[in-house]
């Protein structure tokens, strides 16, 4: 190549990477476009799309969102590790955050084989144990501190990009060269393809290393919580999530589902009582009316959130779908609810109910008591945002359920 | 409420007699012209399947009838926009009559209408899904999201009130022209039924108080300080059960509407068209009796039938 298409590409090559780095920052910040668009990116990673598959124990994509990480994988086989030099929006970031820097090698050891076969292999049992650290994942988690939806959860995996831009100061693309399990992924595609035994045999060492690791911290973090407490009810769920086993073996905390919820009811829980492979996984949790900016319940004109994950830890809903899913159940606390215990003519639970899923008992003075259909109820959590009641607290709450199911329509 | 105040102002009376012929309403009234009865509270009960039509005919009833008032540039216009919920499931005030009546306003000269709304569900859903704010568009009316700004509220007492003695409620609603009472009447877990009195909730912000500590009470106490210059209940077609919000399929088409200026009297009336076991819960309407609000005796109003077709 001479020296001049050599400039010509390497200009062609940066328009490409700062076009696509714009674009994965406006998708993930929920720009004007339909919001499955919000999925596109880490929907890219062919390493998302085979762990979770591999840890659901089903294939999770339709023919549609199977060509994104097919075409990665391809251009892989084909190309080695272009994808991280042209399209990858975390190496973008990370290239432009290595162009100063100290040239220190700290971290002599490869260690990108060892976590990409401990991912593979804990999914083996079930758990997509550090899919978190798949690079498309990171850099769309990133967006959960821009858009303003963080939580202090949210803050530590989210913080995984600026971390790394840290250290790409002391050794330049650290994260790229050193630990990134997706390019990793491309490189033995490449190499598998060309020289077969050979790849093998080098990768020998971070497969049984992967597998050695892997499969027993999977086990443990499955059976295994931070803290002491078990909670009764398992968290309410996005819409279009099964139950929370199977959520779990999914979800690569992209956080898409985090960013399309437009009324930010949708959260990152650091919650010690669960197992510790659940640990910062996404939960639905509803907001007080009035505090809420707009809408503090799930409410039965939207099923974004269904549209956006990667990994089939959510599977899309249309809107029907969604307006009959059970996604947790309304429970009445009658010691804290002004009809029930403080005799006023309270039932604001029942109005507001979007599915009538609240009947009243009409006392003989006229007076209404709440009370919840459990199979109608679809959990959306419309009473608990709008019920009045102070004395102690909310006298209707939502708990998650064992598994989503569709209930019958109006 | 009285007839004197009902035959003050002439100059408006014309004003909307030309809304009633630029609004083309074909009015029968049966023969009979439906006149303000002396000393009674009067009650127009109008009958007719074109909303449009009915609306025209209530407009002119009004004209006919006292009008807005004098030289009013600014009205307030409280309809219910609170829910989502299409103009015929019933939650809202159906935009076909707050079309119609804003029609009427500018042909009678008021350009300024405003329409407040706290409603439940987020304003951005319900007032277009309400129908309500197309029309509120079209012309030139403007609807205000409660919600949107603090500024828009103010702190109010209710020197009458037994329970709900300080709210804070919209500036529009406290200081404006003329104040317009357009509910839809529906039923109502809390209440019993919601009408005309039980409509200013979309006007107090912190309505949870109300729920805590009596909402009967409360609601004849919101009566005795919100006085509307009319009420035009829309009762053409009343969800029966599961209200407010519905939609439900036990609805009924009285298509009536039930004008009047004591709000009161029109609630009375009403209710008069849900079953009874419905409307005894509504107690507020025998609190606002009690209150000296109004006339709440059906058989002692002045009730004034018109069929609009």
């Amino acid at each position: 190549m001479t020296g001049t298409s050599k400039t010509i590409v390497k200009v062609l090559q940066w328009a490409v990477r700062l076009l696509l780095l714009a674009a994965a920052l406006f998708l993930a910040a929920g720009g004007p476009v339909p919001v499955a668009l919000g999925r596109l990116f880490p929907q890219l990673s062919p390493l998302v799309a085979v762990t979770s598959s591999i840890a659901q124990r089903r294939w999770y994509l339709g023919a549609f969102w199977f060509a994104p990480p097919l075409a990665a994988l391809l251009l892989a086989v084909w190309k080695g590790r272009l994808f991280c030099r042209w399209i990858c929006p975390a190496g973008t970031v990370y290239t432009l955050g290595s162009k100063a820097t100290l040239r220190r090698r700290v971290l002599k050891v490869r260690l990108n084989g060892y976590l990409f076969w401990t991912i593979v292999s804990a999914s083996l049992v079930g758990v997509p144990l550090l899919a978190a650290l798949d690079p498309l994942s990171t850099f769309n988690r990133l967006t959960t501190i821009v858009t303003g939806t963080y939580t202090v959860a949210s803050l530590i995996p989210g913080l995984l990009v600026p971390a790394m831009l840290v250290l790409g100061v002391i050794q330049p693309m650290v994260w790229c060269s050193h630990l990134c399990p997706l390019g990793y992924f491309f490189e033995i595609s490449r190499s598998f393809r060309s020289r077969p035994k050979e790849a093998f045999v080098r990768s020998r060492r971070q497969i049984v290393t992967g597998l050695l690791v892997g499969l027993p911290l999977g086990a443990l973090t499955r059976a295994f919580a931070l803290g002491k407490g078990r909670h009764e009810r398992p968290p309410v769920l996005p819409p279009g999530a099964t139950g929370i086993e199977a959520f779990s073996a999914a979800c690569t905390r992209c956080y898409a589902c985090v960013d399309a919820c437009p009324y930010g009811l949708i959260r990152v829980r650091f919650d010690t009582d669960r197992a510790a492979w659940q640990l910062f996984e996404p939960e639905v949790h509803y907001l007080d009316s009035e505090l809420a900016p707009d809408c503090g319940y799930c409410p039965e004109w939207c099923n974004a959130c269904s549209q956006v994950c990667p990994a089939g830890a959510i599977t899309p809903l249309s809107l029907a779908d969604k307006q009959c899913r059970q996604i947790g159940v309304a429970k009445v606390i009658r010691e804290a609810c002004l009809a029930w215990e403080d005799g006023e003519d309270c039932s604001v639970c029942q109005e507001v109910c979007p599915y009538q899923a609240i009947t009243l008992k009409i006392e003989p003075d006229g007076r209404a008591l709440p009370i919840v259909d459990e199979d109608i109820c679809r959990g959306c959590g419309a009473c608990f945002s709008n019920c009045p009641a102070q004395r102690k607290g909310k006298a209707i709450v939502v708990g998650g359920v064992d598994r989503q199911r569709q209930v019958r329509p109006m | 409420m009285s007839y004197e105040h009902a035959c003050a102002t002439g100059l408006t009376r014309r004003g909307f007699l030309g809304a009633g012929v630029v609004g083309g309403g074909a009015l029968l009234l049966g023969g009979r012209v439906a006149l303000a009865a002396e000393g009674k509270t009067d009650v127009w009960v109008l009958h007719g399947t074109d909303k449009k039509k009915l609306m025209d005919a209530a407009v002119k009833v009004i004209a006919d009838h006292g009008g807005l008032g004098k030289d009013v540039k600014k009205l307030t216009l409280k309809v219910n926009a609170a829910w989502y919920s299409t103009p015929d499931e019933g939650g809202n005030t159906h935009p076909e009559l707050v079309d119609a009546f804003l029609k009427g306003c500018k042909d009678q000269g008021v350009k300024d209408v405003v329409l407040p709304e706290h409603p439940v569900q987020p304003a951005n859903k319900t007032f277009p899904r309400s129908g309500l704010l197309a029309v509120a568009k079209s012309n030139s009316a403007a609807m205000i999201d409660m919600r949107s700004d603090a500024k828009l509220w103010k702190d109010v007492k209710l020197p009458a009130a037994k329970n709900l003695k300080a709210a804070q409620m919209p500036a529009h609603v406290l200081e404006t022209g003329a104040l317009i009472n357009m509910p839809v009447a529906k039923h109502h877990g809390s209440a019993g039924v919601t009408i005309a009195m039980k409509n200013w909730l979309g006007s107090v912000k912190d309505r949870r108080f109300l729920h805590r500590n009596d909402l009967h009470q409360c609601i004849a106490d919101l009566a005795s300080f919100l006085k509307p210059t009319w009420t035009i209940v829309d009762a053409t077609r009343i969800m029966l059960d599961r209200g407010p919000k519905g939609p439900t399929k036990n609805m009924k088409k009285p298509d009536l509407l039930i004008v009047s200026k004591s709000q009161v009297s029109a609630d009375a009336y009403a209710a008069t068209l849900f079953p009874k076991a419905t409307a005894d819960r509504a107690k507020y309407i025998q609190m606002a009796a009690d209150m000296k609000l109004g006339e709440t005796d059906v058989s002692k109003l002045a009730i004034h039938k018109m069929e609009v077709s």
